[in-house]
């Protein structure tokens, strides 16, 4: 009878422990990955290393496209560890720690700025005082101005347009539909004077979007 | 005698009551539907096409690409104003067996544009994609192949899309922002030049959450799409 509890309670043990392995082989990832494709139904735009076979087919992961720009943001929602260290080794993805909830290390800061920037992603608020989870925020929120705004017809950056650009050196017409997508989403434009940087305005504006619930993970 | 009134007071009151039920009921036409029962050239007059150069007919009873060459069927419900949140759903039919579904519902239609800025459902891998300023977008990992005669719905909350395969929910997708904020529920068809024309039967469409038993997917356990 003692022999059989052993043996139930070893069993149990062993059955946990692949449960906690399988867990930790398979976990939510972010990423901000390049857009590939054209936008032609044949070579529609796609995250990059998404569906080319690099990640294993099968595995469920949400993209945001920024808008007209050429970055991703992808919640990869049980990738495998092995696939993890295919993608976070690209050169060209930053890859965000699983643990969404630690603050940036002042490297994570340099880099995330650096990468973040170069595709238009107003990043330079970013400090180490900040979690990834609430740097992720504001990206999100960032990219859902710009998709609406993208769904108006409109892209803001190109030709002369940074993100150092003033609200006032805008076309009248994207003045428009930029103060259009943020009442949209149920933003306050009234912090946005012709003073103000595009790179400010984005981040004021993303910063007033409610928690988004993308997959499991609330950001 | 002032009973016998009384009562009839009440009749008239009970039939009034019901009288303007029936017409809420009636004048309620989400969810709306389509067997496609007459062969045309169109969809007929309850559908705005908003194709590129391709578009919609009804041959055999069914929903079909109208041309042989390449190019987007688009066509959306026009008799009845939907919410944001939507469903379209519609059996699915490869119309010859070599024959891929590169077709499916469509949800957030918009009234303007060729193509019209749309959600739609790809059933021969269960993708799903915007078509925003006529370019195509994935919006996350595909959610599982059709086969032909499957019933094919795809649904949006918010920013969620949620696709249904038979009435049982293969998984979501979320557009962050929600590129497109309104439209109507719809069709849509991707043809390429010497294939035979994938089709659609039984459609319906209609607002989501409204009906109790509803899901936020907007599913009933009996797989029929709420109002």
């Amino acid at each position: 009878m003692k022999r059989q509890r052993l043996l139930s309670v070893a069993l149990s043990v062993l059955f946990l422990l692949g449960v906690a392995a399988q867990v930790a082989a398979q976990s939510v990832r972010v990423y901000l990955v390049p857009k590939t494709g054209t936008g032609a139904y044949t070579d529609p735009f796609r995250a990059k290393y998404f569906y080319d076979g690099t990640v294993t087919p099968g595995t469920h992961f949400d993209t945001l496209d920024y808008g007209n720009e050429a970055i991703f943001l992808v919640v990869a929602r049980d990738i495998s560890s092995s696939d993890d260290a295919i993608v976070s080794a690209q050169t060209d993805v930053l890859s965000i720690p699983a643990n969404l909830d630690n603050n940036l290390s002042g490297l994570a800061v340099t880099t995330v700025k650096t990468k973040a920037e170069a595709v238009n992603l107003s990043a330079d608020w970013v400090t180490t005082s900040l979690t990834w989870r609430q740097v992720l925020h504001t990206f999100i929120g960032e990219i859902a101005i710009m998709q609406r705004l993208q769904g108006l017809g409109f892209r803001l950056f190109g030709g002369a347009v940074t993100l150092d650009t003033t609200f006032s050196a805008l076309g009248q017409n994207v003045k428009n539909a930029l103060l259009s997508a943020a009442a949209s989403l149920g933003y306050d434009t009234s912090s946005i004077k012709n003073s103000t940087t595009i790179r400010a305005a984005l981040k004021a504006l993303a910063d007033q979007s409610a928690p988004f619930l993308i997959g499991d993970v609330t950001f | 005698m002032q009973t016998r009134e009384r009562g009839g007071r009440i009749f008239g009151f009970i039939t009034a009551v019901l009288a303007v039920m029936c017409s809420v009921f009636l004048l309620a036409a989400l969810p709306a539907s389509d067997n496609f029962p007459t062969n045309g050239a169109t969809l007929g007059a309850n559908w705005t096409d908003q194709s590129t150069a391709s578009q919609f007919k009804v041959a055999s009873f069914q929903a079909t690409h109208n041309l042989a060459s390449s190019g987007d069927a688009i066509a959306y419900w026009n008799a009845d104003a939907f919410n944001g949140d939507h469903y379209s759903q519609a059996d699915v039919f490869t119309n010859g067996a070599a024959d891929p579904l590169n077709c499916g519902p469509a949800v957030r239609v918009q009234s303007s544009g060729h193509p019209a800025n749309l959600y739609l459902l790809r059933t021969s891998d269960g993708g799903v994609f915007k078509i925003v300023t006529a370019s195509y977008t994935q919006i996350g990992s595909s959610l599982g192949a059709f086969a032909n005669g499957d019933t094919a719905q795809l649904s949006i909350t918010g920013s969620v899309l949620t696709v249904s395969k038979n009435g049982s929910s293969l998984g979501s997708v979320t557009d962050g922002g929600a590129s497109i904020s309104g439209g109507s529920a719809g069709l849509w068809d991707y043809n390429t030049t010497g294939s035979t024309n994938s089709a659609f039967d039984n459609w319906s469409g209609g607002n989501v959450g409204a009906a109790a038993g509803c899901t936020t997917h907007g599913m009933l356990s009996s797989g029929v799409g709420c109002n």
